[in-house]
This record gives structure tokens, C-alpha cells and sequence, in this order.
């Protein structure tokens, strides 16, 4: 076979060994959880990704050009399942299509409205021990969404500068 | 080194493009933007070394042409999917900064329903819902377009496959 096509079928056994594997570990063991499958997926097309690879050189550019696809793929991958959980367009369709012959956009916000997004995400953040609530006050607890959150403010002033006015330089907390 | 090269300066030239040009002017449509903006430099830069061979990169094949599309193809949806999360704001990102500018203190409930408005996040969803043609506007009513039945039913399906019924927003 070519040395090139040898290349794209490693980069396709790869992602493909990561779905199977996730689909596997997920349809067997329920309890892991979609994340951990996730993971553990990406784990065992990398090791797949490596094993095939004809010389570990850090000048090989073969090396360099499977791991982005690769690590691409996987987190393609890693959304496609991601975005029914936290995307709200894809929630705002599954209204409407169960709505059949459409809502009133007043009746969209009402089904699933702002306070719906509040209650759910402080439910969340609650469970997964990023905030604590006592006595009746949300708390900071935990950095890494927090850590997230601020890596993306340096991302929005970078990418879109002026054009992003920031909803927390308003926000008064008192 | 061919295919890296070309794969990497035009994703690179694209999002140094496209950088420069939201300086000065924001599309409305900013991922079709940028879907026009990666493929059409992608291309020219392709079409440019066939005629010309930029320090020797081309693409002779077409074994050569499914590997630059299996990197940049990729790469280009990637940046894509993270730069919808750059555009638009988290409701969880935003509930963690207040908490954090608002220390130990923390906040009540209520305090948060002016940052998690349904003009912030819903609003704007809708509108680029009917701008990407999933949803239209009929007699006051949305409603769901084929466009937007299949857009749903790709998402949905391989979770529904795996069985995670696990719903958010």
C-alpha cells in the first residue's frame, strides 16, 4: 500500500477502534458515565494512532499530521455526543418538534425559558460541587469551571475585542 | 512535510484572516463566515502550489488530496464548533463569574435573574435558528423545517443510540 494511504487508514482505524470502544464500555458498563467512556475511547484509538506509526521522529510529519486529525476527530466526536445535553438550540427544536405544528415564540420562552436555564444549571453546578448553597446563598466552591469560564473571557477579548461587551462589568453583586 | 505545511498555513492564515477582518467588521452569520473564509483559502492555497509549487509543497495525488482534507477538514470543524462557544455566553460560565464577584457572600437566587435573561439567551438562538433556516416564521407561530428535523435527528441519533437520555439546556 501507498505510504500515504497507510496514513489515512491509521488515522481511520484510530477514530474508529475510539467509537467502538466507547460504544463497547458504555453499552457495558452504565455506571462509568458518558465522560469517563469518552475517555477511555480516545485512550484506546490513541494507543491504536501510535502502535501503527512507522517511526516516532519528532521531524516525521506524518506523526504530527495524524495526531491533529486524530485528536480532531475525538473531539468532533466528543460534541457530537456532547451537544443534546447542553446546547439550547438543539433544545429549543425538540420543542418545536414536539410542539408538531409549531409554537408562538412567547410560548417557546415560556416552555423553556430563562428561569428554566437558571434552575438547571444551578442544579448542575450544585451536584457536580462547583457551588455550594447554605442558607439560602449560592457560594463559589470549586475552580474548574471557573477556570474555564475565564480562559473563554480571554478568548471573547481576543477574538471579538470591542465587539463583546462583558455581562459581568455590569453585574452588581449587592 | 508537503501536507502539514499546506494544512497548517492555511488553517493558520485563515484564523489570522479572519482575526484581522473582526477587527473591523462582525458578520452576522459568523460560523458560515468562517466556513467561507477556511474553505476558500484552503483552495486557493491548493490551486496556488499546483501552478507554482510554494517551497516545493503541492498536492500530486489524490491519496495526497484525502490526507490534506483528513487534517484540515477536521481542524477546520473543530475551530468551528470551539469558536460557537467564543460567540456566545455560557448561563454556567456566567453563574460562576458572578459567584466569584461576589466572594464569600455568595448570592440569592434572584440575583442572577438579570444576567440569565431570556433576551441573552434564548432570543439570539432563536434568531440564528430562523437565519440558518431550521425554523421559520409562520403567522407569528416557529416552526421546525425539514432543514431542521434532519439537523435534530443527526444530533439526536447517537445518543439515542448509546441510550444516554440525560436532557439539558
Amino acid at each position: 500500500m501507498d505510504h500515504v494511504n497507510a496514513q489515512i487508514v491509521t488515522v481511520i482505524l484510530a477514530i474508529v477502534v475510539n467509537a467502538v470502544v466507547q460504544i463497547i464500555t458504555i453499552q457495558v458498563f452504565r455506571k462509568l458515565g458518558l465522560l469517563r467512556t469518552i475517555l477511555l475511547g480516545f485512550a484506546a484509538g490513541f494507543v491504536t494512532l501510535i502502535l501503527r506509526l512507522d517511526s516516532f521522529s519528532l521531524t516525521n510529519p506524518y506523526l504530527w499530521i495524524n495526531l491533529i486529525s486524530f485528536v480532531c476527530l475525538s473531539y468532533i466526536y466528543f460534541q457530537f455526543l456532547n451537544i443534546g445535553e447542553a446546547s439550547l438550540r438543539i433544545r429549543v427544536l425538540k420543542e418545536l418538534e414536539k410542539a408538531g405544528g409549531g409554537l408562538p415564540k412567547s410560548d417557546v420562552m415560556a416552555v423553556y425559558s430563562a428561569t428554566t436555564i437558571l434552575d438547571y444549571r444551578l442544579q448542575r453546578l450544585t451536584e457536580s460541587a462547583e457551588v455550594v448553597f447554605i442558607d439560602g446563598r449560592y457560594v463559589h466552591s470549586q475552580a474548574k469551571m471557573l477556570w474555564i469560564a475565564r480562559i473563554f473571557v480571554v478568548l471573547k477579548k481576543f477574538v471579538l475585542g470591542r465587539h463583546w461587551k462583558d455581562p459581568i462589568a455590569e453585574f452588581k453583586p449587592h | 512535510m508537503n501536507i502539514l505545511g499546506l494544512g497548517m498555513t492555511a488553517f493558520l492564515g485563515s484564523v489570522v484572516f479572519h482575526l484581522i477582518l473582526w477587527r473591523f467588521y462582525l458578520p452576522r452569520r459568523q460560523p458560515r463566515a468562517l466556513f467561507i473564509i477556511f474553505s476558500t483559502l484552503a483552495v486557493s492555497l491548493i490551486l496556488a502550489t499546483t501552478i507554482h509549487p510554494l517551497w516545493g509543497w503541492s498536492i500530486h495525488t489524490l491519496s495526497e488530496g484525502l490526507y490534506f482534507a483528513l487534517l484540515y477538514v477536521p481542524l477546520m470543524i473543530s475551530y468551528a464548533i470551539t469558536y460557537t462557544a467564543i460567540e456566545g455566553e455560557s448561563p454556567s460560565g456566567l453563574i460562576v463569574r458572578a459567584l466569584e464577584k461576589a466572594g464569600q457572600s455568595g448570592l440569592e437566587r434572584g440575583h442572577f435573574e438579570g444576567l440569565i435573561t431570556n433576551d441573552r439567551f434564548l432570543a439570539g438562538r432563536i434568531d440564528g435558528l430562523l437565519e440558518s433556516g431550521f425554523v421559520t416564521e409562520e403567522s407569528g407561530r416557529l416552526v421546525i423545517t425539514r432543514r431542521g428535523v434532519l439537523f435534530l435527528t443527526l444530533f439526536q441519533l447517537p445518543r439515542r443510540g448509546l441510550g444516554i437520555r440525560k436532557e439539558g439546556g
